[in-house]
């Protein structure tokens, strides 16, 4: 009789190889194999002529639409998407925060999630809250300026020696930042191709960070990227941050479209009315309850992205 | 041997040999790519083995060496990070990926499954994979080519994991609950 705890632990090993997509296991180590069988030259061209002779009948001669494509290597793909995003045109993404912390896994609850939607162009950003909870534009102007439009009528002004590290860090996650994160990813990442190369389907790329000295602080661990196949533009990008080597929170962009825009959306005022109060830096320091206002938002903003 | 038969061999086997490797290492990237290169590995010598009839053996062979060999790695590499202190709000990590139990299998998997996926982490590697390849049907004596200990060794090492696994798992003792 089979010992209960070997029936337990093969039925555990079972659900888990459940999850397992062989057929992409076979193609990665087709793609990986290099042919090393033995043949003589005459079996060889005895077996090509056969096959020759085999594709001519079936009408497909010298081509079979079926067999598996030579890949490009994913690091000359993640070259040309940079090359691809060194244009700076104004792309809209939907962005999807998962708050992945251990204990919401403990709990069995899902990862809380908000949705955004941002506009980016090179540094420049700006971003909308969508869904439930409270509404606000924010974004970083050209000349590396934080700001944050809270009603139409409100908007409050930082300089960049004015956020902490905090903030910089926020806002260099949310703006995608697809030229410098492709770099960081081509220097630092492991990669490797996921998608079966088949025409029309999207490349899809996974990259982990080398587990090195040098890649202790990265600002991502895992990434797994979406590029189209014709344009070499980013489609889809999903950033996993750790800290303390938990999972802590997941970043997805879906690319929605790209159009030209002005440049006022880049600049708080763009997203404020004419006669809007703009609570920014004034030298010398006011000491009035807007400034006190200005001073607590920073802090409280700074505080929630620590 | 035809490449039709390799691959229908690899489909067949590839998911428990994942799930083996994924036990062995707590981390889905790094087993998927060292069964991937296992797999390359014994097809280069596809023409010396019938791998359909023989392959196993030497795949778990393949896979544990691999995974014991990356282990070891790790743990260098692990001890060199951790050895600085002064890293920043974010210490360095163990890179082993410990969170092998996503969320979706939290909802989808059993309280049992669960629990012993959880208690297998905590088996020394040796035994963690002899308890393995035992549910797998391995019999003793090939445990112990594949662990490269004798086959007495491996029996040892099996009856070892199971007492701690059944320690471990007090909860879930009776064999009823099991089933």
């Amino acid at each position: 009789m089979k010992d209960p705890w070997e029936s337990a632990i093969r039925e555990h090993l079972d659900r888990e190889a459940e999850r397992v997509d062989a057929h992409a296991m076979l193609g990665r180590v087709r793609r990986s194999s290099v042919p090393t069988h033995r043949r003589s030259w005459l079996r060889w061209v005895a077996g090509a002529s056969a096959g020759a002779l085999a594709a001519s009948a079936a009408g497909i001669l010298f081509f079979n639409p079926t067999s598996p494509p030579q890949l490009t290597a994913a690091e000359q793909i993640v070259r040309e998407a940079q090359t691809a995003h060194a244009v700076a045109t104004d792309r809209l993404y939907d962005l999807v925060t998962e708050n992945e912390f251990p204990i919401l896994r403990r709990f069995q609850i899902p990862p809380l999630s908000k949705t955004y939607r941002i506009w980016t162009r090179g540094d420049r950003f700006w971003i909308q809250t969508t869904g439930d909870g409270p509404q606000y534009s924010a974004g970083q102007d050209s000349e590396g300026r934080i700001w944050f439009a809270l009603t139409r009528k409100r908007g409050l002004l930082f300089e960049p020696t004015e956020v902490g590290e905090p903030l910089t860090r926020m806002c260099e996650l949310v703006s995608l930042r697809a030229v410098e994160t492709l770099g960081e990813v081509l220097e630092r990442f492991t990669m490797l191709r996921k998608d079966s190369g088949q025409p029309g389907e999207p490349i899809k790329i996974e990259a982990r960070i080398r587990p090195n000295f040098l890649n202790r602080n990265p600002r991502f661990r895992e990434i797994e990227i979406e590029i189209d196949p014709k344009t070499r533009l980013i489609q889809r990008a999903s950033f996993r941050r750790t800290i303390e080597g938990e999972p802590a929170i997941r970043l997805t962009f879906t690319l929605i479209e790209t159009q030209i825009q002005p440049d006022s959306v880049y600049e708080l005022l763009g997203h404020l009315d004419a006669d809007a109060e703009i609570l920014d830096r004034k030298e010398p320091q006011r000491f009035d309850r807007r400034s006190r206002f200005r001073d607590e938002f920073l802090k409280r903003f700074s505080n929630r992205m620590k | 041997m035809s490449d039709a038969k390799l691959d229908d061999w690899i489909v067949a086997t590839a998911p428990r040999a994942v799930a083996y490797a994924r036990s062995l290492l707590r981390n889905e990237h790094d087993a998927e790519d060292i069964v991937q290169d296992c797999y390359t590995r014994l097809l280069a010598k596809a023409a010396v083995y019938d791998l359909p009839r023989d392959g196993m053996k030497l795949l778990y062979t393949a896979i544990t060496n691999a995974t014991i060999n990356l282990n070891q790695r790790r743990r260098f590499t692990f001890r060199l990070i951790r050895s600085d202190d002064s890293a920043g709000e974010e210490q360095s990590e163990d890179p082993v990926d410990r969170t092998a139990v996503s969320p979706d299998q939290f909802a989808e998997a059993n309280e049992l499954s669960i629990a012993i996926g959880m208690a297998l982490q905590k088996l020394p590697p040796q035994q963690r994979a002899a308890i393995e390849l035992k549910s797998l049907g391995f019999s003793q004596n090939e445990i112990g080519e594949i662990l490269g200990v004798s086959s007495n060794n491996a029996g040892v090492l099996v009856h070892r994991a199971r007492g701690a696994m059944a320690e471990m798992l007090m909860t879930f003792r009776s064999e009823e609950a099991i089933r």
